[in-house]
């Protein structure tokens, strides 16, 4: 039977749900007894849109220039994304950093009603001729998704006339409400327009290493490091890669993810087209999920005995370490909130320290998630899972009724309440591996010994909710939909 | 005191004789005297071709595309009798937005209150009918139109089109919308064909203005680039647009229509269908039925009977 072309959107897998809200026991009965039902907010804050993450997912690329094909302000979202890319690059040792190199079509009303394909083309041939890239990549927007620009045929057109090679994108921000859909779509045209239609001849020890955007140079420095360790080199996918590195896909002995939910469709597509086998496991955040994820790749590619030697001896050095902080965080009260990957395996970080979980924030569940939320549910009872994108008017609601001692996670709004927060992704710290775990782990206890700054954070600058709000439901506005 | 200028717009399923009905009633009403405006808002840009000799004018998004801002002055063109001609014009066929061309020639005009300075009596619409999107309701919707009439044959396609009208009106009625004034049955030369148009009429809730019926004299003043009212003006087929323009000049208070939702339209539709069939087998070749006398050109519903608002 032909299987289905994957349609790029997240909200077409089965039994995913991004909007619900409760006790983690009772949303694991629901979802196992298969009683989950489908919700909607009926007030919600701003999300992001696919166009953003899309983008974020190749801004780096450094021989590659992007054209946008909407009104100009549906860039202002690359504006984090460029941030971050600069970062990157002073963390890279780049001498003289530089812009990502963006145009944009600037729709306007004529092309709107008239059709924007020609301005498409112009800005394509301005792409080439300024920036002389290997590649240019072309973002579709809502705008040019309603009017119905035919996108591929402009690519086709202007192709015999650039070097680069020209790739589209649809990522019209309307499709979909879960990150991950923007990540797939520039994966889908990456695997459509870029990589050799053959399984190149295997190079051994080469792993296609495939990492969110969210993750910093440290951490892709210790993924690296844990995997030469093993006789394995990365291919680093897709941040400050290349052309020349992204052909190599098909030539790797297997992939895995750093993030549970980044590529994971890409890496079953890059199976079943060329054979490339994949490790599918956890985000490697606390010891025992940097174990399960080397000991995932490991398997692959026949290191087990190897890296159970290795994994004995990072325990051995990080263990006693480990210990020492846990003294200082033992039995603290912890509120996580993250990507889907990223909030279950700090989860699970906080099992090293003996802390223990109340409240956990996440974009997404479903039956990958529910591996996780077994787990944690073992681990720490009773919590609250709020399944949300941000929606930081929940967040603070639950951080106020829940009073953890330390927030993990995007602290923008929580950070007001007086709570010590610490990050888990902010693209510039370490997070992850044997090294990233100790580094945290001390963040947190710094954190909690000197949490003056919250405090004084909180003395002087309120949230803008009123206290009516505090004491209602956090989760009164997930609606079910009607079946 | 300004004068309030009548709004009108005529919706009708592509090909349904909607932009000929509309050229005649806005030539009817200049002879009676008004100063009229047509407004084709149709990409197809044809809709004012038989007030100006046949001819297709320069449209409103053309001149856009070319000059990049658009006087209103310079895309209003005179027809026959000084009327008005405009044009909204669109994109090619296959590519942009017509819809958002027509929200964005409408509110061109009314930005520039050009209706105002000319100090028209009648501003005529003349809309593709299956309102497909926002855009092509965008004359029904508040402080546009206040009038919409609708050109149906007794075709369930045409009626299809103007069942979707009606509850694009009813959207928009609860937001000051133009609400409906009536049916215009065209082509109607079959007894079949009026009762069918009747009962849509009577099951929405609306009245039939008037039934104009098939004529050549119509194909032949197209042949000429003009309408019946200007090359036939003494035809029976003239005096019919006639009646229906002083009909429409007279027509003061529209109603909210009530359509029908899916399966009840395709029952209604069903139920036709059977009647047809039974005509058929009856003996009685349907194309035989043809009345003697001329069909009635006003409403068969008295007025004590009209629709309400509902």
């Amino acid at each position: 039977m032909a299987t289905e072309t994957y349609s790029g959107i997240r909200e077409d897998r089965p039994q995913t749900f991004n909007d619900a809200g409760g006790s983690s026991v009772d949303l694991t009965d629901r979802f196992k007894a298969g009683c989950f039902k489908a919700a909607d907010r009926t007030f919600s804050q701003g999300l992001q849109c696919q166009q953003i993450n899309s983008m974020a997912a190749l801004l780096s690329l450094e021989d590659s220039a992007f054209v946008v094909h909407a009104p100009q302000g549906c860039i202002g979202c690359a504006a984090m994304a460029n941030a971050g890319y600069h970062v990157g690059q002073a963390h890279r040792d780049v001498s003289i950093i530089r812009n990502a190199r963006i145009i944009v079509t600037n729709l306007d009303e004529q092309d709107i009603i008239l059709g924007g394909e020609r301005k498409l083309h112009e800005a394509i041939e301005v792409a080439e001729e300024h920036y002389h890239p290997k590649m240019i990549f072309v973002f579709t927007s809502c705008a040019s998704g309603i009017i119905g620009d035919d996108i591929e045929a402009v690519v086709a057109s202007v192709q015999p006339d650039v070097d680069a090679i020209v790739v589209p994108i649809h990522c019209e921000g309307f499709k979909s409400k879960i990150c991950a859909s923007g990540f797939d779509a520039a994966f889908i045209a990456i695997k459509d327009y870029l990589l050799p239609k053959k399984r190149l001849p295997t190079e051994e020890g080469l792993i296609n290493l495939f990492a969110p955007t969210s993750v910093s140079y440290k951490d892709q420095v210790e993924m690296e490091r844990m995997l030469e360790v093993l006789g394995l080199h990365a291919n680093y996918i897709p941040f400050y890669s290349s052309l020349e590195r992204i052909r190599r896909i098909p030539a790797a002995q297997a992939s895995t993810a750093i993030c549970k939910v980044f590529a994971d469709e890409f890496m079953a597509e890059l199976y079943n087209e060329y054979g490339i086998p994949f490790s599918h496991t956890v985000m490697p955040i606390g010891i025992r999920n940097t174990d399960k994820w080397l000991r995932g790749i490991a398997a692959i590619v026949g290191k087990s005995e190897k890296a159970e030697t290795y994994i004995e001896s990072e325990h051995a050095r990080v263990l006693p370490e480990i210990r020492r902080v846990r003294e200082r965080l033992q039995g603290k009260r912890v509120f996580i909130c993250g990507g889907t990957g990223r909030s279950f395996a700090a989860a699970a970080l906080i099992e090293d320290y003996g802390m223990q979980l109340v409240g956990l924030e996440t974009p997404t569940y479903n039956a990958d998630a529910q591996i996780d939320i077994d787990h944690l549910n073992e681990l720490h009872g009773d919590y609250v899972i709020d399944v949300a994108n941000m929606q930081p008017f929940e967040q603070v609601n639950l951080v106020k009724r829940l009073k953890p001692d330390v927030f993990i996670g995007v602290a923008a709004w929580t950070a007001f309440l007086g709570i010590p927060t610490t990050h888990v992704l902010d693209m510039k710290r370490p997070t992850m591996g044997y090294n990233g775990i100790l580094y945290l782990g001390d963040k947190m206890a710094e954190r909690l010994d000197n949490p003056g700054f919250n405090k004084k954070l909180a003395a002087h600058k309120h949230l803008p909710y009123k206290q009516s709000w505090y004491d209602s439901d956090p989760f009164k506005f997930i609606k079910p939909l009607e079946a | 005191m300004a004068k309030k200028i009548k709004q009108i717009a005529i919706y009708g399923k592509g090909g349904i004789g909607k932009s000929t009905t509309t050229s005649n009633i806005s030539a009817a009403l200049s002879t009676m005297g008004y100063k009229v405006m047509q407004f084709g808002c149709d990409p197809k840009s044809d809709s004012t071709n038989t007030l100006r000799g046949g001819d297709y004018i320069p449209t409103v998004l053309d001149t856009l595309r070319e000059k990049g801002r658009v006087d209103a002055r310079d895309v209003i063109f005179p027809g026959f009798n000084d009327i008005y001609c405009v044009e909204a014009g669109g994109p090619a066929p296959g590519v942009g937005c017509a819809g958002r061309g027509i929200i964005t020639a409408v509110t061109l005009f009314r930005q520039q209150k050009v209706f105002e300075e000319l100090d028209l009596d009648y501003v005529i619409y003349d809309v593709l009918g299956d309102v497909v999107c926002g855009g092509f309701a965008m004359p029904i919707r508040e402080g546009i139109a206040e009038h919409v009439f609708t050109v149906s044959s007794a075709d369930f396609m045409s009626i299809y089109a103007a069942n979707n009208l009606f509850k694009g009106i009813e959207k928009y009625s609860n937001t000051g919308g133009a609400l409906l004034g009536g049916i215009i049955a065209n082509s109607i030369n079959q007894p079949y064909a009026q009762e069918i148009v009747d009962d849509f009429a009577k099951q929405t809730g609306t009245q039939v203005v008037s039934y104009v019926p098939r004529s050549v004299t119509v194909t032949q003043s197209e042949l000429q680039g003009k309408t019946t009212i200007e090359a036939f003006p003494d035809s029976a087929q003239a005096k019919v647009y006639t009646d229906l323009a002083q009909r429409i000049a007279n027509h003061t208070d529209s109603i909210t229509p009530a359509p029908l939702d899916g399966p009840a339209l395709r029952n209604w539709a069903s139920k036709w269908a059977d009647n047809l069939l039974a005509i058929e087998q009856s003996g009685t070749p349907i194309s035989a039925s043809v009345p003697a006398t001329p069909l009635p050109t006003t409403s068969s519903i008295p007025a004590s009977e009209k629709a309400v608002a509902v």
